[in-house]
């Protein structure tokens, strides 16, 4: 890993994978002026930042790392336990650093205890 | 940059950074995943620096150790994506009046927190007269501190973690922080009735769609968050969420 080995492979799907993104994250703002967003779609779509983030999200605190389906969930998992002490815990402290550090005691602590 | 613009540029600079733990996390969570993959240092080092979009490059990884193609790889990253397109809706409200590299660059820097961050504070599109009056162009310095921000701070959590990947047990469960450092970010967006509502539509649908291929789980629950968010919405029309 310490040499320079940049497989020419890898490099054309990095950069293939950047101009990918840069299209979908400017897919309608391309367009310019051509194209008026009308108010309603606008007003629809204020909710999929929230839903992306909680997309996101929820699997990781719900499914079992490597597992394909929410049967596979169970309430050994440390996820949950951890999840829930850091909802609560931003509830109440509304700090970042707090929230991470007691979420991911109770993570730690309920993978060593389940 | 006028002063007016350079103010709203640092004004998004500390607004991005106020999130900046959540960055780092996130970050480092993927820097570790690149490194432990199949990717050289230099590789991975490319892929942080160039592609900046944390799911998609996770989404990768996978497919390059197995040896897909780099079409089949570059479908998945759309698919990944696709949220990003919706977004850019929004986007083209606000910003069709700029010239077309200017709209590229803008879209390709926007990442899911500055995205977010925008529409919160600029819900709606300005009205002709508002447009009229934009010479400044004080939200695009705005949304462009936001970017740099998150860009510089996502590469600070993501090369940490591309090279100190092995000195980090993975024991430590540091994925699941990246999960919660989101926690601080969600829970302040559920403060009216049909955003709590969208909320557990998003996380059901995520949830029950989890085997989809592509991480379609993501879009159809947007979609899903969409429907119930719009029905269970009582806020006079045009208001900010």
């Amino acid at each position: 890993m310490s040499t320079i080995d940049l497989n020419s492979h890898i490099l054309w799907l990095i950069l293939g994978m950047t101009l990918v993104t840069a299209w979908t994250r400017s897919f309608f703002l391309i367009l310019g002026e051509r194209v008026r967003v009308p108010a309603w779609l606008l007003e629809a779509i204020r909710f999929a930042p929230l839903a992306a983030m909680i997309a996101i999200l929820v699997p990781e605190i719900f499914i079992p790392a490597g597992a394909t389906s929410i049967s596979e969930f169970n309430l050994k998992l440390p996820n949950i336990w951890g999840g829930i002490a850091a909802v609560i815990t931003f509830y109440f402290t509304k700090k970042m650093l707090s929230t991470l550090i007691i979420g991911m005691a109770v993570f730690t602590a309920a993978r060593f205890l389940l | 940059m006028t002063s007016e613009q350079k103010q709203a540029f640092i004004e998004g600079c500390k607004e991005m950074s106020k999130t900046g733990i959540t960055i780092l996390t996130w970050g480092l969570v993927t820097g570790i995943a690149m490194a432990k993959s199949t990717l050289t240092l230099y590789e991975a080092l490319a892929m942080s620096l160039f592609v900046f979009a944390g799911v998609a490059q996770l989404a990768s990884l996978p497919l390059i150790a197995a040896g897909l193609p780099i079409w089949m790889i570059l479908v998945t990253t759309f698919m990944v994506n696709l949220r990003f397109v919706i977004f850019s809706l929004g986007l083209q409200a606000h910003f069709s009046y700029l010239p077309a590299w200017r709209r590229v660059l803008l879209g390709y820097c926007t990442a899911d927190f500055s995205y977010l961050f925008f529409v919160r504070r600029y819900p709606t599109p300005p009205t002709s007269a508002e447009h009229q009056a934009n010479t400044k162009h004080l939200q695009m310095y705005w949304l462009m501190g936001m970017q740099v921000s998150n860009w510089t701070l996502w590469q600070i959590g993501s090369i940490t973690g591309i090279v100190f990947a092995h000195q980090i047990p993975n024991s430590w469960g540091l994925e699941f922080a990246g999960a919660i450092a989101l926690v601080a970010i969600i829970v302040p967006m559920l403060d009216r009735a049909s955003a709590r509502w969208a909320a557990v539509t998003a996380g059901a649908v995520a949830i029950m769609a989890y085997g989809l291929p592509f991480r379609l789980n993501i879009l159809l629950a947007i979609i899903a968050a969409i429907i119930v968010g719009m029905k269970t919405d009582r806020s006079p029309k045009g208001l900010n969420p």
